[in-house]
């Protein structure tokens, strides 16, 4: 991690309704993330993953869901782009309905 | 069914998941540098591969749909049927993440072309309606004639011509006579269009019908050929 700060930019970012949405709490988490970038653009504890080249995804989990934010980072203007903030319900939910069938024992003929 | 058969199953679904979340992202991303970038040629030129680059990804990633989930039932054993539903159901259809793409390419294209050298401003034909079986190279056409700054709409049946007349009200009609399911014949259709319209060029191979089309009177003769080549209207004849 470098010391230098990065600026926040909102620019283009969709999906800000959403935050705006949140229950206080989760959207203080959100925001804290996000404010985060400012220090660690890659942040460990939000699973920060590579998305495309410079585009960085983290996950923010929340009360019954998880929120991701959708980032670029600027190493030499020292800057990050909010791109996109959204609810990873669709996804969460395939997963548990995936964790479920796991668990299920098919009956038939085997 | 085997218990082998079926985590098989859960694990081709579970991949199918990470796929699709993966295309939502390239989309937003793809979205975000388009509007970062802001609208000169050049730009939207590159944006422009880039998004088909995000297509062909996406196509790489979820193959065919319905091949998809071919290959799952016959991984499984699960009837399609039922595999189509739950990878309806649970994952929403693929298609929709390439249909996606393909409207901002095109999107990005039309936003493209009004910046791009040699578009001319005043096109000679504001509207061209075009009327061609399919399977004719028609992209080819098109992007020749939208290049000299036409608006260019294509029509493959006979019965959807008269109802584009309508609704366009095109300045030339690009028409072939072969047409399939025109309700009437396809030279008493074309005397409707002469009607309205500033011209009515027949694209047509068949001699007998240019023919008779010559014989009302109305209609130069010209084959697809010299009529491409000639009216210089389209590049490269």
């Amino acid at each position: 991690m470098d010391n230098k700060n990065y600026e926040i930019r909102r620019d283009y970012l969709e999906g800000e309704e959403l935050l705006l949405s949140l229950p206080d709490a989760d959207k203080q988490k959100v925001e804290l993330a996000i404010a985060g970038l400012a220090k660690e653009p890659w942040p460990r504890q939000f699973s920060a993953k590579e998305v495309s080249d410079g585009t960085v995804k983290i996950t923010v989990p929340v009360e019954d869901d998880e929120i991701t934010v959708l980032y670029e980072v600027d190493v030499y203007e020292s800057t990050v782009d909010l791109i996109r903030i959204k609810r990873r319900g669709p996804f969460k939910k395939a997963g548990e309905w995936l964790a479920g069938l796991m668990k299920f024992e098919p009956k038939g003929k085997s | 069914m085997k218990r082998e058969k079926f985590d098989a199953f859960v694990k081709y679904v579970q991949a199918l998941e990470e796929k699709l979340e993966a295309a939502e992202d390239a989309r937003d991303v793809a979205k975000y540098r388009a509007r970062k970038a802001g609208k000169t040629a050049d730009v939207l030129q590159a944006l422009t591969e880039d998004v088909l680059r995000g297509t062909a990804a996406v196509r790489e990633w979820l193959g065919s749909p319905s091949h998809t989930i071919q290959e799952l039932s016959t991984r499984t054993g699960i009837p399609y049927a039922t595999c189509h539903r739950i990878v309806n159901e649970r994952l929403g259809t693929p298609n929709v993440e390439i249909g996606h793409l393909k409207k901002m390419v095109s999107a990005v294209s039309r936003d493209r072309r009004p910046f791009a050298p040699g578009v001319a401003s005043h096109p000679r034909y504001r509207r061209v309606l075009f009327g061609l079986p399919k399977g004719l190279a028609e992209e080819e056409l098109i992007s020749s004639w939208e290049i000299k700054g036409s608006e260019v709409s294509t029509v493959h049946g006979g019965l959807e011509i008269a109802q584009m007349m309508e609704k366009l009200q095109p300045d030339l009609i690009l028409v072939d006579v072969s047409m399939p399911n025109l309700e009437k014949s396809g030279l008493g259709l074309l005397k409707d269009f002469a009607k309205d319209t500033k011209r009515t060029i027949v694209l047509t191979g068949e001699i007998v019908e240019t023919n008779s089309a010559l014989l009302q009177g109305s209609f130069e003769k010209r084959t697809k050929a010299e009529e491409l080549a000639s009216e210089g209207e389209i590049a490269g004849g």
